[in-house]
C-alpha cells in the first residue's frame, strides 16, 4: 500500500529533523553561555586561547540532535573527551608549560619557593568553606584546586575527584585567572603598606647551565619519591624543562612549547566545552563554584602576600612582599600583576623578574596540592568519610603524645 | 560536620606536605649551586693587535715613503 505524503506532513517529517524541534530552554541557556564565553574572550580578552574553544564546545553540545556532547558516544567530541577522562590532554599541557617556563629567577632566589607553597592556602581553605556549603569532600577538594590558578591542574584533578563539576570548574579557573590583573591589586594594596611595596630588591644571580639541567631532573626524582600521585603533571612539565635546558633536543623542545601545546589546547578546552550540558551546568551548585573560585583566588593571593611579609622581616627587608602574589601560578599573569602594583609605589622599582620564581614556584606548589588531594581522594583513597573519625581520633593522640609524653 | 573535621585535617596535612616537598626542593637548589656554582665565561680572546699594528705601519711607511722604524703608531683608546 502506498504512503500518502502530504505537504504539512513532509513539513512536519523535516522539521521533526531539525533541531528546532528538540530544543530545549536549558539548551538555549547554555547556548547564551557559550556565546557569552566567545564574546568575552574575543571583545574583553579573557583568557581567548582557551575561552574561544570551550565557548565553541559548549555552543556545539548544546545544539540539540547534533551528538557533539562529550557523553555522546560515537560524536567527535565524545572522542575528544576521552583525552580528559584518560588524563592525556592536562599532562600533555604540562609539558608545553614546562618548556615554555624559565626556572631561573626560582633557581637565582629558592627561597621564593615557599611564597608559592603560601599561596596553597588558598586551595585549602576554599576547601573548608566548601564542606560547610554542603559539597562532598572530593567536590570540594576539586574546587579549591581553583585557588592554584592552574587550568590543566584543575581539570586533571576535577576529572578525577568530580567529573560531574569539570565544567564549571574550569570555566571558573580559566576566567579568573584572565581576571587576576583585576582581583589582585585591592587585596596587595589592602595586606602591604606604601613603604613596602617601594621596596627594591637585589638584582638576580646568574644560574649555571648545570644547574638548570638537574634542576628538572631532581625535583622529578624527588618529588615523585615523596608524592606519586603528582607523576604526570610533575613529570611531564619537568620533561618539557628539560628539552628546554639541556640544549640538545631543540625540535623537541620548539614542538611542545608551540605546536603540541597549542593541538592539545585546542582538543581539551573543545572537550571541555563540550561537558558543559545544561543538566550539569545550570546548577546552584554552579553558582557556588563561582563564588567559591573567586574566594580562592583572593585567599591565595593573600596568603602568598602574608609570607612575602614575614620574608621581609625575616630577610631585614630585603624581600618585596608584593611577589608572594605572584605564588599563584597564573603565568606569567600573576608577575606581571606584581611589577605593575610595585612601579605604581616606585616607578623605579622592577618586580617582574624576582615575582617569577614564586610564580613558577605556585605551578610545582599547585602540582603537589593535587597530588596530596589525589592520594588522599583518589582511586586508591587514603581518606574516605568513614576513616575520617578515625583520623581525628590518631591525630588528636598523636598530639597529645607529644605534649604529655 | 564529619566532613568539616576531615577537611580541617587535609587542610593541615596538605599544607604540611606542601611545605616539606618544597622545602626539600629548596635545600636541593642549595647544595645545586653549591656543586655547580656560575662561572663567568672566560673573556673572548682578542687578536694579536702586534700583527696588525706591524701591517698598518708597513702600508703608511709605503705610502709615505719612509721607514717603517721611522713612524711610531701610538694606542689612543
Amino acid at each position: 500500500m502506498q504512503e500518502t505524503i502530504t505537504v504539512s506532513s513532509a513539513f512536519s517529517q523535516i522539521f521533526a529533523m531539525t533541531g528546532f524541534s528538540a530544543i530545549t530552554i536549558g539548551q538555549v541557556v547554555m547556548i547564551l553561555i557559550a556565546l557569552g564565553l566567545i564574546y568575552l574572550a574575543i571583545e574583553k580578552g579573557f583568557e581567548p586561547l582557551l575561552l574561544v574553544p570551550i565557548g565553541f564546545g559548549a555552543l556545539l553540545a548544546n545544539l540539540p540532535l547534533s551528538h557533539m556532547m562529550a557523553g555522546d558516544e560515537g560524536g567527535l567530541l565524545y572522542y575528544f573527551y576521552q583525552g580528559v577522562r584518560s588524563e592525556i590532554w592536562p599532562p600533555l599541557i604540562f609539558l608545553g608549560v614546562g618548556a615554555l617556563t624559565d626556572f631561573g629567577p626560582l633557581l637565582a632566589n629558592p627561597l621564593t619557593l615557599f611564597l608559592g607553597a603560601a599561596a596553597q592556602i588558598g586551595v585549602y581553605i576554599t576547601l573548608v568553606v566548601a564542606v560547610l556549603l554542603g559539597f562532598s569532600l572530593q567536590q570540594a577538594a576539586a574546587i579549591g584546586i581553583i585557588g592554584g590558578a592552574d587550568g590543566p591542574t584543575a581539570i586533571f584533578l576535577s576529572n578525577k575527584l568530580a567529573p560531574e563539576l569539570l565544567g564549571p570548574i574550569a570555566v571558573a579557573a580559566y576566567s579568573y585567572m584572565s581576571l587576576v590583573p583585576i582581583i589582585q591589586p585591592p587585596i596587595m594594596k589592602l595586606i602591604t603598606t606604601e613603604k613596602e611595596r617601594k621596596i627594591k630588591m637585589e638584582q638576580l644571580k646568574p644560574v649555571s647551565r648545570e644547574m638548570r639541567i638537574m634542576f628538572p631532573i631532581v625535583v622529578t626524582i624527588i618529588t615523585l619519591l615523596l608524592l606519586p600521585a603528582a607523576a604526570p603533571l610533575i613529570g611531564m612539565l619537568m620533561l618539557g624543562n628539560l628539552f628546554r635546558e639541556c640544549g640538545v633536543t631543540k625540535r623537541l623542545h620548539d614542538t611542545s612549547e608551540t605546536h603540541l601545546i597549542n593541538i592539545v589546547t585546542i582538543l581539551l578546552a573543545l572537550a571541555v566545552g563540550s561537558s558543559m550540558t545544561a543538566a550539569s551546568f545550570l546548577t546552584v551548585q554552579t553558582v557556588k563554584i563561582i563564588v567559591l573560585g573567586l574566594f580562592a583566588f583572593g585567599a591565595a593571593t593573600a596568603g602568598g602576600l602574608l609570607l612575602g611579609k614575614l620574608l621581609m622581616v625575616i630577610t631585614r627587608g630585603k624581600v618585596n612582599p608584593l611577589i608572594g602574589s605572584a605564588g599563584v601560578s597564573a603565568v606569567p599573569m600573576a608577575a606581571r600583576v606584581s611589577q605593575k602594583v610595585g612601579s605604581e609605589a616606585d616607578p623605579h622599582n622592577f618586580l617582574l623578574m624576582h615575582a617569577m620564581g614564586p610564580n613558577v614556584a605556585g605551578v610545582i606548589g599547585t602540582a603537589v596540592a593535587a597530588g596530596v588531594m589525589l592520594a588522599l581522594f583518589g582511586e586508591s583513597a587514603l581518606m574516605t568519610p568513614g576513616h575520617a573519625e578515625a583520623l581525628i581520633g590518631q591525630g588528636v593522640e598523636f598530639v597529645r603524645s607529644i605534649l604529655w609524653g | 560536620m564529619e566532613n568539616f573535621d576531615a577537611s580541617l585535617i587535609v587542610t593541615l596535612i596538605g599544607m604540611s606536605v606542601i611545605f616539606v616537598v618544597l622545602g626539600i626542593l629548596w635545600a636541593t637548589i642549595m647544595i645545586l649551586e653549591w656543586v655547580f656554582p656560575h662561572q663567568e665565561p672566560p673573556a673572548p680572546k682578542t687578536e694579536d693587535e702586534g700583527e696588525i699594528v706591524a701591517v698598518i705601519q708597513a702600508a703608511i711607511a709605503a705610502y709615505l715613503k719612509r721607514r717603517p722604524e721611522n713612524i711610531t703608531i701610538t694606542p689612543v683608546k
